[in-house]
């Protein structure tokens, strides 16, 4: 057990050495100039259109960095022969890759508050009122960076760097659009097609249950089940991806 | 009564230390066939390998590129597991990878670390992960660092590591937890001269200290300067196991290269060919077998020549594997 925790302190250092996080600041402050200048053309709502274009770009930006350093988190160790080093040495492999998710989660984790704080702070400044939901809305980000962290790992290890972030990306997208697409009329009336969706649904990240973008604009709170029920399924599908991954990789032939 | 029990029970103490003190690992017949997809066809790595590296030895891994070493030290470190065939370590290394892991020393060929971290906090990885103390790893960091003149660059990012540089952290990394076996994957490749003289001088120095050693090379001379035994692969076959100079002295191409400066010719049987190497300077090059070289030498300074080089021509991997063929 310790040695995921060495092996999550290492990536963390190599990552953090990386001046990654150097220039994720500096993308913060490119963003609260991007979201000034839109709430500049705005009228009255300046400090919500501030906050829209904030924290959905700041979304973008951690999804990009969870499907990009995710790629290459496993496939280029093994690509590279580093995870031969570390895996001629006492560890098991599914505690090598543990590790190697939690350092990286907590890179995100850095990442998304960093950004949302810069971001919060600006909408404060603007005159906004900052709400518990806003926090609950970075959290959820989180979550979801690293759900999609564990999906482009899977992809990794079972084909090519190129593949796995197409795969990524349509699962992503589908994660995203599925909910709205069954409340399509006419799809709704496509008996096969519906229990079809459905089924995908079920296999395929609902993102929208983490989505609470479009409520903290206007909204100040949501039930607090609601936000329960979205947690545990986060939890339980992170955990079901974790398991997933272990097993792929236990089985993996490393060469 | 009793005493027939003991004999037979110290028969069987004896036999079984005599077998662990034995052999370190054995390959039991070992194939390994790589499929691309399904409509590639199947290609043989290693064909029905069998082999055994005792406990103590050096043991030279010889073949040409793409021959299987590397395949075959995969299997070794369970990173691809073999389509037939078992390999057996001895109970001294574990009972488990993992266990064994704690006493294997290895390192890849062509290594590749993490460019961002420090060479002295990579082996610091490394050796938490084999679980040894702080103060000990930084003990023998000082230790080999000094020896393979790595110190001034333990501080500096892996990043900035010249090639023969990652080659000497590689090699500080698979010593770190002091193992009892040492496999390595082409140690001395991407090295200049003085760079593998070292690297020579070490692995001798850890065969003096009782540690088994089992490496690949595709180099003759290097593996008989380090190695007692050879183990030569071929296409995935097992072309001979066995001692090194049993191999090589039986070799009828044990030649030397001899330059001399000379007014006069020396006797026609004493070598077997001659050509000018400078003509103005009367300067020769003379390819004596090795049992006449003395004959030859002394027949040289009689005449008054002045002997400006010799050379022991040693043969290369194509002869010792034509060798064996026939
Ligand atoms: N993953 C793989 N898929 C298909 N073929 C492979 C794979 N890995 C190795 N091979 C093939 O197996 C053969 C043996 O390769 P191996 O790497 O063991 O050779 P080697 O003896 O280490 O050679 P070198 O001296 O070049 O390192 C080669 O022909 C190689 O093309
Ligand atoms: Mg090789």
């Amino acid at each position: 057990m310790k040695n995921i925790f060495i092996v999550s302190k290492y990536t963390f250092v190599e990552v953090y050495k990386s001046k990654i996080l150097l220039n994720i600041i500096l993308l913060g402050f490119a963003l609260i100039l991007i979201s000034y200048i839109a709430s500049e053309f705005s009228h009255g709502a300046q400090a919500r259109i501030a906050l829209d274009f904030g924290i959905g770009s700041m979304y973008l930006v951690v999804i990009g960095m969870s499907i990009f350093i995710g790629v290459s988190l496993l496939s280029n160790e093994v690509e590279n022969r580093t995870a031969y080093m570390i895996l001629s040495r006492p560890i098991k492999r599914w505690h090598f890759l543990t590790g190697k998710f939690l350092g990286m989660s907590s890179i995100l984790f850095i990442n998304v508050f960093l950004l949302g704080i810069i971001i919060l702070a600006f909408f404060y400044f603007l005159g906004g009122s900052i709400s518990a939901l806003m926090w609950w809305a970075l959290f959820f980000s989180l979550l979801e960076s690293q759900i999609i962290l564990l999906v482009v790992i899977f992809f990794s290890l079972i084909t090519n760097v190129t593949m796995a972030v197409i795969y990524t990306i349509c699962i992503f997208i589908l994660g995203h659009v599925l909910g709205a697409t069954l409340m399509i009329n006419y799809i709704r009336d496509q008996y096969i097609l519906v229990k079809l969706l459905t089924l995908t649904k079920w296999i395929i990240p609902d993102f929208d249950k983490l989505n609470l973008k479009d409520y903290i604009i206007y909204n100040h709170s949501m039930p607090f089940g609601y936000l329960m029920g979205s947690l545990c399924y986060a939890i339980l599908y992170i955990g079901f991806m974790l398991i997933l991954n272990i097993i792929v990789f236990e089985r993996k032939e490393l060469d | 009564m009793f005493v027939t029990v003991v004999h037979l029970f110290l028969i069987l103490v004896y036999n079984s230390i005599k077998w662990n003190g034995r052999s370190m690992f054995k390959f039991k017949n070992i194939s390994k066939e790589y499929k691309g997809h399904f409509w590639e066809k199947k290609f043989v790595a290693l064909d029905n390998v069998s082999l055994s590296v005792d406990e103590g030895e050096v043991v030279g891994f010889l073949g040409a590129n793409g021959a299987g070493k590397t395949t075959s030290i995969k299997i070794i470190m369970n990173f691809i597991s073999p389509t037939s065939g078992e390999i057996v370590f001895d109970k001294k290394l574990g009972n488990n990878t993992v266990e064994r892991f704690s006493n294997i020393g290895f390192f890849p060929e062509r290594p590749y670390f993490y460019p961002h971290l420090t060479g002295r906090e990579f082996i610091g990885y490394l050796g938490q992960l084999n679980k040894v103390e702080r103060s000990l790893i930084e003990k023998r960091l000082a230790f080999w660092a000094e020896k393979l003149r790595l110190t001034f660059a333990l501080d500096r990012k892996i990043r900035s590591y010249s090639k023969g540089m990652l080659q000497r952290l590689g090699f500080i990394s698979a010593n770190i937890h002091d193992p009892k076996l040492i496999v390595l994957d082409e140690p001395l490749s991407g090295l200049d001269p003085v760079g593998r003289k070292e690297f020579k001088d070490t692995l001798k120095y850890l065969s003096e200290n009782g540690k088994t050693i089992f490496f690949s090379s595709h180099i003759v001379s290097d593996i008989e300067e380090v190695c007692k035994k050879v183990i030569v692969l071929e296409s995935g076959k097992l072309m001979y196991q066995g001692s090194i100079s049993e191999l090589i002295e039986k070799d009828s191409h044990t030649y030397l290269t001899i330059r001399v400066k000379i007014n006069e010719q020396p006797a026609k049987d004493l070598y077997l060919k001659s050509q000018i190497f400078d003509q103005s300077q009367g300067i020769y090059e003379y390819e004596v077998e090795k049992r006449l070289q003395d004959k030859f030498l002394t027949e040289i300074l009689k005449l008054g020549g002045n002997i400006l080089f010799l050379g022991v021509i040693n043969p290369t991997l194509e002869e010792i594997i034509y060798k064996i063929k026939n």
